[in-house]
């Protein structure tokens, strides 16, 4: 059977619709006209034809008469990345951790997450991309190309914005059509290992960028910072822009060697002094000459803080000990878990060297400190963010017997409100710095908990142990 | 294994549960029934009133247990019944590995021996107050249910044939209303019909639920919100459509007695009359279809009604023709239960029967029996490009004129881009179908993916992908 109606008749009829039969009637198409008059009441007539229109209508309407545009490079990149996507056991562990997590803390710890599957070499499943790219697009560390490629298509930038974002890996030949935080963070990168050549590759571009990005990336040479660098670092001081005057002057003053800085390292030194202990202890043999920590006079009251934060800014705890003719341990021994100025000072330092060691130890003398027992999570999400690996065995061992852990442990045991169930960020974090082989006997402990309090720790756990073990039948 | 009959009934939260738990004890009621090999765990899958079975998991020893149902007693009819017939017909259990979602909850849950949450003392209370529901009790109530006598029989039957009446004259007057409303619509032109649709459709929708036609009354309410959705310039056409297809149901169901019965049934269940899901199951010409099921996709939708709508898609892994094999599974559940979401996890599968409603286009259906599937279920071989699946849409609107979507499958599919905010699945013909807006952040993975299978919906205006089989995996809705 025929269409009773022409695509005419429809347009007309539609036409009417759209109108209002009240102001344009309603011309019933000579295939309708014997339906419509045998109707009563006279609107039936009236919705019989809308009836036929309307079906009709959607017959005809079956295929889009629009071109797609053209496939944009980012989407040829996004499955062009020679990273094999990640296992998928660890692809549901990371889900249902996406799932679980705190909202507060879940940029943190899928970020954390994500910098283990990298790590161990995968990249994240496309499909999880539009899920947790949220979370973890301002951590340049858990990028790689796919989620760079992503990231472009999910944003709409063109390639004119960041053409770097679909380069493989970011190089010295490349670095200038990254964006600014993947330029900084390269530029660190490079400065650790060359940092002659780093200096240069910015030296060369300097002029051309804008004041922002130059202020960004000249802070990045704070690492590997020699008197190599001074005489660039002077030539600054006519920049036009005055945050890029600023940080080249802190960065001059920061440059070891120079007469600033060994003054200030020597004031630095003398706040760490040996002292023998008087007393019944000293006269029974068994008071050593610890080191302790005694600020410079002139840091007291409000301005105890500011003055602490200048004096150490940019040392790290090596030199501070040699300086002092101490050793490393000492000087973290001796420095008070409350000391927040030099603290931050000192972890800043070993972040930026990359000193995984130095971190470690900070940590331990902060978690073993009496206020890290009942509040140890900003120091474990810190180490977390800035480890370029997991924590040792050693430290792992030490943290699972810490009364830090126990008192947590407790905590749940005894909770009996749905916000006290609510992991405070410990176990997770626990998990997320773990190495791999301890992580079985932290599920262990884990077992005797609420699983409420447990289920962030337990799934990044099971994240790190599903990328541990070798994919059975590659895909 | 410490489960007593005195236990269960100290359990029994009142002397209703256990009644309740009796009439569950029918073998028919529960498609799984098994335990592990030491008989540490209990599980079973017992199909209640909704499309999908409640799981229920038990754990003898220490009394633990788990069921999916939305009931707020604890523990509720279905736990209680797994408990008996495990003291009563422990030969019923089939022995064998616990299943992932046991599997699941055995990691998840307070391990023996630890201490209870303290938020459990009023349970402790309300146990301790308990006063003796008894098995005895119920099973003596069970007794006493005698069958009504001949001439009670009759005076109930002819109750029902009143009301069934009495219903049906409400229907044709809400439908006289609903004529009324769309021709004033016509009067007042559609091309602004977007602006007053919510009000205007509001208050015909609550006429249609006074009149007992509360099908219509939801796709009125509906249309508002799916107008809204469209692109501004293809308003007008759509409502110009949906109208259409409102008018076509009225005087389909004015002239139901003409219609073939599958498609009497479709307008008679679009309107206003549900089939349950005994009569379903019991109605021996229903279509059936049995094999091997992908969970395709789960998705779930609060309605204005405060009901959420849980779907599960189901995919027959080996259809019998070229076209996909696809059964549509919907719970209700009240939204004021709290969160809920289907008891299937998409991509999973199961092998089993569907009973599908009698329909033209038969689509939503009950699950009949259900057990663990084969090993390794493969991904249905669908036809090449989207000519072939656009005539399947064409042949089901034919067979049922106001159809709203229909499930199609294609091969040879890729996600291209239409504009910043739309996609689109295309075929090597060049073929376009625009995807769900709404599906635009979850799909861009898909740009740049070789031809891939997909199983989508299509509603002459966007597709839905529900489940695809790429070369990197498979992707699911849900």
């Amino acid at each position: 059977m025929g269409a009773p109606l022409s695509s005419q008749d429809i347009g007309r009829l539609r036409q009417a619709a759209l109108l209002g039969l009240a102001r344009a009637s309603l011309s019933v198409p000579a295939s309708l006209q014997p339906l419509v008059a045998a109707a009563s009441p006279a609107r039936e007539g009236v919705l019989t034809v809308l009836a036929f229109a309307g079906q009709q209508q959607r017959f005809q309407r079956l295929t889009l008469q629009q071109a797609a545009q053209e496939l944009p490079d980012a989407a040829r990149h996004l499955h062009a990345d020679a990273r094999p996507i990640m296992p998928e056991p660890a692809r549901r562990a990371l889900l249902r951790l996406a799932n679980g997590v705190e909202k507060s803390s879940a940029d943190a710890v899928l970020s954390a997450a994500a910098r283990r599957v990298v790590g161990a070499g995968f990249r994240l499943h496309p499909f999880d991309l539009p899920r947790l790219i949220g979370h973890i697009k301002a951590d340049a560390r858990c990028l790689g190309l796919a989620e760079r490629a992503y990231l472009s298509l999910a944003e709409h930038s063109t390639t004119a914005d960041a053409p770097g974002l679909l380069q493989a890996e970011i190089t010295p030949a490349n670095w200038t059509t990254f964006p600014k935080g993947h330029r900084a963070a390269f530029l660190r990168e490079q400065r650790r290992r060359q940092p002659a050549e780093a200096r240069k590759l910015l030296e060369d571009v300097f002029k051309s960028e804008p004041a922002a990005v130059r202020g960004d990336l000249l802070a990045a040479l704070e690492v590997g910072l020699s008197s190599d660098d001074l005489t660039w670092l002077e030539s600054l001081g006519a920049d036009r822009a005055e945050s890029v005057r600023t940080i080249a002057a802190g960065l001059i003053a920061s440059v070891p060697g120079t007469p600033a800085f060994t003054t200030r390292l020597a004031e630095a030194a003398r706040c760490f002094a040996r002292s023998s202990v008087g007393g019944i202890l000293s006269r029974i043999g068994l008071a050593g000459s610890a080191a302790v920590f005694k600020p410079p006079s002139a840091a007291t009251g409000a301005d105890r803080f500011a003055v602490l934060t200048k004096l150490f800014d940019g040392l790290s705890v090596a030199e501070v000990a040699t300086a002092a003719g101490l050793t490393r341990n000492d000087v973290i021994a001796a420095l008070p878990s409350d000391e927040e100025a030099v603290h931050a000072a000192f972890a800043n330092r070993a972040v930026r060297d990359g000193d995984n060691a130095t971190m470690m130890d900070l940590a331990s003398a902060r978690l073993a400190s009496v206020e890290a027992r009942f509040w140890p999570v900003h120091t474990m999400a810190w180490l977390a963010d800035n480890l370029t690996e997991p924590v040792s065995v050693e430290f792992a061992k030490t943290w699972l017997n810490s009364a830090s852990l126990q008192s947590a442990q407790q905590r749940f045991e005894q909770a009996d409100t749905p916000a006290s169930l609510k992991d405070d960020g410990t176990l997770v974090w626990t998990a997320a710095l773990l190495p791999a082989a301890m992580l079985p006997t932290f599920i262990s402990m884990l077992a005797p908990l609420p699983p409420a309090a447990t289920r962030a720790a337990r799934d990044f756990a099971d994240l790190v142990l599903a990328l541990e073990t070798p994919p059975t039948q590659p895909r | 294994m410490s489960l007593t009959k005195d236990k269960i009934e100290q359990l029994a939260p009142d002397q209703a549960s256990l009644g309740a738990a009796l009439k569950l004890m029918k073998p028919a009621s529960w498609p799984t029934l098994a335990q592990d090999p030491g008989a540490a765990l209990l599980w079973g899958e017992c199909q209640g009133s909704g499309a999908t079975p409640y799981r229920v998991i038990v754990s003898p020893d220490d009394v633990g247990y788990k069921c999916t149902c939305p009931s707020r007693k604890f523990p509720c009819k279905h736990v209680l019944a797994v408990m008996w017939m495990h003291c009563d017909k422990p030969e019923r259990f089939e022995q064998g590995p616990s299943p992932d979602w046991v599997q699941d909850w055995l990691s998840r849950r307070r391990p023996k021996g630890a201490p209870r949450p303290r938020t459990d003392t009023k349970a402790d209370i309300a146990d301790a107050l308990r006063t003796g529901a008894s098995i005895a009790a119920a099973l003596d109530e069970a007794v006493e249910e005698k069958p009504l006598d001949p001439k009670a029989a009759a005076r109930a039957e002819a109750q029902r044939q009143r009301l069934r009446e009495e219903r049906e004259a409400s229907v044709l007057a809400g439908l006289d209303d609903l004529d009324r409303w769309i021709s004033d619509q016509l009067n007042l032109g559609l091309a602004g019909f977007a602006q007053r649709a919510a009000q205007s459709a509001k208050t015909l929708s609550t006429r249609l639920v006074d009149a007992k036609a509360q099908g219509l009354a939801g796709r009125v309410e509906a249309l508002a919100a799916d107008i809204y959705r469209a692109p501004e310039q293809m308003r007008g056409d759509l409502a110009f459509e949906r109208l259409a297809a409102l008018s076509l149901i009225s005087s389909a169901y004015r002239n139901q007695e003409r219609l073939p019965p599958p498609l009497k049934a479709d307008v008679r269940r679009v309107t206003s009359w549900s089939v349950r899901r005994e009569e379903l199951l019991a109605d021996s010409e229903a279509p059936r279809l049995a094999g091997d099921w992908i969970v395709a996709a789960t998705r779930s939708e609060i309605q204005p009604d405060k009901l959420r709508r849980l779907e599960t898609w189901l995919l027959h892994a080996t259809p019998r023709d070229a076209a996909p094999a696809v059964a549509l599974l919907i719970d209700f559940v009240p939204v004021s239960g709290g969160p809920a979401s289907s008891p299937f996890i998409a991509g999973e599968t199961l092998a089993g029967e569907v009973v599908f409603y009698p329909s033209a286009t038969p689509l939503r259906g009950q699950l009949a029996t259900r057990s663990p599937a084969r090993a390794n279920v493969d991904w249905p071989a669908f036809p090449e490009g989207l000519q072939s699946a656009l005539a399947a849409y064409e042949a089901a609107l034919a067979r049922q004129p106001w159809l709203d979507y229909w499930p199609l499958g294609a091969r040879g599919l890729t996600v291209e881009r239409l504009s910043a905010n739309q996609l689109a699945l295309a075929d090597a013909g060049g073929r376009l179908l625009p995807l769900e807006r709404a599906q635009t952040d979850v799909l861009t993975p898909m740009l740049g993916l070789k031809p891939f299978s997909a199983l989508f919906t299509w509603d002459g205006w966007a597709a839905s992908l529900l489940a695809a089989d790429t070369p990197i995996g498979r992707w699911h809705e849900g």
